[in-house]
């Protein structure tokens, strides 16, 4: 700007707003913690004018941001990844994914290089280099196992799954490491469990699904011949979750969670709503239907495939409870029952603790007879009739 | 030493669902990828990536179109450290999902967890032939999806709390225009095979499929896939698929049709506290061979040729664990810490590696030679 060319005045002005601006400062890196953005202030309006046509390699050659407190010497590792925007004087880089509170980050401003690659012109300014952290997040209360289902204390020695429920977010990635099967002498089991890499974790992480090793309950397979099933009828054991498993906070659980339960014989019969029993509430009532039946069932399913209809054969709207070890369901409607013709539908995934459901048990016998009609049902239908008052 | 796997005698059984008791749907569009895992090349630049927590299978044209310099990937250690420096985190959080090679340009793309939390993210990254890291631009790319949803969703339509049930996408591969989708639930257990034409139509067209496996004549049962492989032989395609409960069957694709029961053959049963992990084919001196890396037992590796002659072995006797193994030859290949294959040229993999001696993860080829 030739500020001879304009009224005193004015010049006057100019040179206030000139020393004013942070641009007159030596050129300084700052962390904007509320937008997580890495900010370099202070280089001279002429470098900036010039910015506008770096891409993005060159400002990952002049302005990078690294993990740690150096950056590295020999370029080992790479940048951070993001973004370069220059607005209002400010050069700022938005990191593609969000900056870790409480980790430590390093930014290095090249001016030389940058004004280089801006205008051509040799600089010889120093390198402007800053450590930079977000507060790290003040811890969250402990996180504790809230439930393993099933919750009976006595369970087939063809079991297939745990669930384990938590309090809080869980991580992924080490699940296979915290969770021990021991037997009634102390000894822990090995491979008994199925693990996936990939961890079954219900939407949100605070249920694992841990299965045993379905291949060791199957009759007919290598590794049920090699080791046999995992649990044995008769003895007793102790499922232990290890309190050094972390949640998504990277804090270890409040404490060792266990359960205790008792084998009993391989349950290998199929799901038979013969043998369920309905107790169908008062019309005009809120008290729940209740569905009664003679073994626990499987937590999971029983909350997501267990459905009540009304008399046009609409889904009822309410809310559903799981109690008695598993054995009984029931149904609170969120409007009062009217009196008529109802029924209960239930997918035929539906399964018990071992993995047999309504249309086969979890390994078929080839050699007993079949059983067309319930091998290929998807849904079984219950009516029930509720009085009028 | 060459070993012998079991063949049992097996009945591989398919019954096509009807898709609206399947519920597959499909979607086109701009995707939003909510986990990156199992990877896939399929026609042209196209990377098909799993997606489990977002219930879809996305495709995403790359526009990869560097050619290949004749250089190869250097061995990279501590992989997961120089990706955490890219994603701006820590090594412990991240995760390396899967491998793939982009068949032209020989740059390595790893699918990636930022995260081990509820609050992770997904990420692509490409490793190019020097062995420089960057992310890939997802939001930027031309990409479609399809869904994987299982119909009765209903859990959202009353008051059952938050939705629990989760399908894990245990591998996905292309084969002459279609997608084979394999998945795990975290609730039934249950087979959950799913072929969808590519293109993505978004049309209701993916097929459902319900896998029995036998074993000995004599059971049978559901269960869900870990690794799966299409492969040619004799002028046909099949697909060998690896349980987790670990036998190992092979059927030929073309008779996956609405209604088909198919006989499928089980070569072999990978064996009690084992996984397996991920299987590829590859050519050593003109002869194909399948790889299949394993958790616990290294690598085994089959020759192409002894598959296409195994028929079903019927047997009433039960295995034990001193019985000798019978079926299907193969090789116990030195490959213990290998997490992921994908080919990379003639005569190399390329491996995710964990090795043993300073337990660095590695990414790096691997030379046929030696398998």
């Amino acid at each position: 700007m030739d500020l001879s060319l304009l009224r005193p005045g004015a010049a006057a002005l100019a040179v206030a707003l000139l020393w004013s601006l942070p641009a007159t400062a030596d050129p300084s890196i700052r962390l904007d913690q509320a937008a997580g953005t890495v900010e370099a202030v202070g280089l001279d309006p002429d470098l900036l004018g010039a910015l506008g046509k770096l891409t993005a390699d060159d400002w990952r050659a002049v302005f990078p941001v690294y993990t740690g407190s150096e950056p590295p010497a020999d370029g080992s590792r790479p940048p951070v990844a993001g973004a370069w925007t220059v607005e209002e004087g400010i050069v700022r880089f938005r990191p593609r994914f969000p900056l870790v509170p409480g980790l430590g980050y390093v930014a290095r401003l090249d001016v030389a290089a940058l004004r280089a690659l801006a205008t051509g012109a040799e600089g010889d300014e120093a390198p402007v280099e800053a450590r930079l952290s977000l507060p790290a997040r003040p811890p969250s209360p402990p996180t504790v196992v809230n439930r393993i289902y099933p919750t009976a204390e006595e369970l087939p020695e063809n079991l297939l799954r745990f669930y384990v429920h938590f309090s809080a977010p869980m991580s992924r990635g080490e699940a296979y490491e915290h969770i021990y099967l021991f037997d009634d002498t102390g000894n822990r089991l090995e491979g008994v469990f199925l693990e996936v890499g990939e961890e079954l974790w219900a939407p949100g992480m605070r249920r694992l699904t841990v299965f045993f090793d379905p291949g060791r309950i199957k009759r007919g397979l290598r590794p049920h011949a090699e080791a046999g099933t995992p649990l044995l009828a008769g003895t007793s054991y102790r499922l232990v979750i290890d309190p050094a498993w972390r949640d998504a906070e990277g804090q270890p659980l409040a404490a060792l969670f266990d359960k205790t339960f008792t084998a009993t014989p391989a349950d290998r019969e199929m799901l038979d709503p013969a043998d369920w029993r309905i107790t169908p509430p008062a019309a005009g009532s809120l008290e729940p239907l209740e569905l009664r039946f003679p073994e626990p069932l499987d937590h999971g399913l029983l909350r997501r495939v267990v459905w009540i209809t009304d008399v046009g054969g609409a889904h009822l709207d309410g809310r559903a409870e799981i109690a008695e070890e598993e054995r009984l369901f029931r149904f609170f409607p969120a409007e009062p029952w009217r009196p008529g013709e109802h029924a209960i539908e239930v997918e035929a995934i539906l399964e018990d603790l071992a993995g047999n459901n309504l249309k086969q048990v979890f390994d078929v016998d080839l050699t007993a007879p079949p059983h067309p009609a319930k091998e290929t049902r998807e849904m079984v239908t219950l009516p029930f009739s509720i009085a009028s008052p | 030493m060459p070993g012998r796997i079991l063949m049992s005698a097996v009945i591989l059984s398919l019954v096509l669902l009807a898709l609206a008791a399947a519920g597959a749907e499909m979607a086109t569009g701009k995707p939003e990828l909510k986990s990156a895992g199992q990877l896939a090349f399929g026609p042209g630049d196209v990377l098909f990536v799993a997606d489990s927590a977002g219930t879809a299978v996305h495709a995403f044209d790359l526009k990869d179109s560097a050619k290949p310099s004749g250089e190869e990937l250097p061995s990279i250690d501590e992989i997961d450290e120089k990706v955490a420096s890219l994603l701006g985190t820590t090594a412990r959080d991240v995760l390396i999902q899967d491998i793939a090679v982009h068949p032209g340009s020989k740059n390595v793309y790893l699918s990636v967890s930022r995260g081990r939390g509820d609050d992770a993210a997904p990420a692509v990254v490409k490793v190019d032939v020097k062995g420089q890291l960057s992310l890939v631009d997802l939001k930027g790319a031309t990409a479609t999806s399809a869904m994987i949803t299982n119909a009765p969703a209903a859990d959202a339509k009353t008051r059952r709390g938050n939705p629990m049930r989760a399908l894990t996408i245990t591998d996905i591969a292309f084969h002459d225009g279609h997608l084979y989708v394999a998945g795990l639930s975290n609730e039934e257990f249950a087979s959950n095979l799913r072929k969808i034409p590519y293109p993505f139509s978004g049309e209701m067209d993916a097929t459902s499929v319900e896998i029995y496996h036998g074993a000995h004549g004599k059971f049978e049962t559901h269960a869900p896939i870990r690794t799966l492989m299409p492969y040619e032989s004799g002028g046909q395609a099949h697909l060998l698929a690896a349980y987790t409960c670990t036998p190992l069957v092979t059927f030929p694709l073309d008779k996956l049709e609405d209604g088909a029961h198919l006989k499928g053959t089980t070569i072999a049963e990978l064996g009690f506290g084992n996984a397996p992990l991920d299987m590829i084919q590859f050519d050593k001196e003109g002869e194909p061979y399948v790889l299949i890396l394993n958790s616990s037992r290294g690598g085994m590796r089959i020759k192409a040729s002894d598959i296409d002659k195994a028929g079903p072995i019927s047997t009433d006797t039960d295995v034990t664990r001193d019985e000798p193994l019978v079926g299907v030859p193969y090789l116990t290949v030195p490959m213990g810490g290998i997490l992921r294959a994908d080919n990379y040229n003639d005569d190399k993999l390329v491996v995710l590696r964990r090795d043993l001696d300073t337990g660095s993860l590695q990414l790096r080829l691997w030379t046929t030679a030696w398998i």
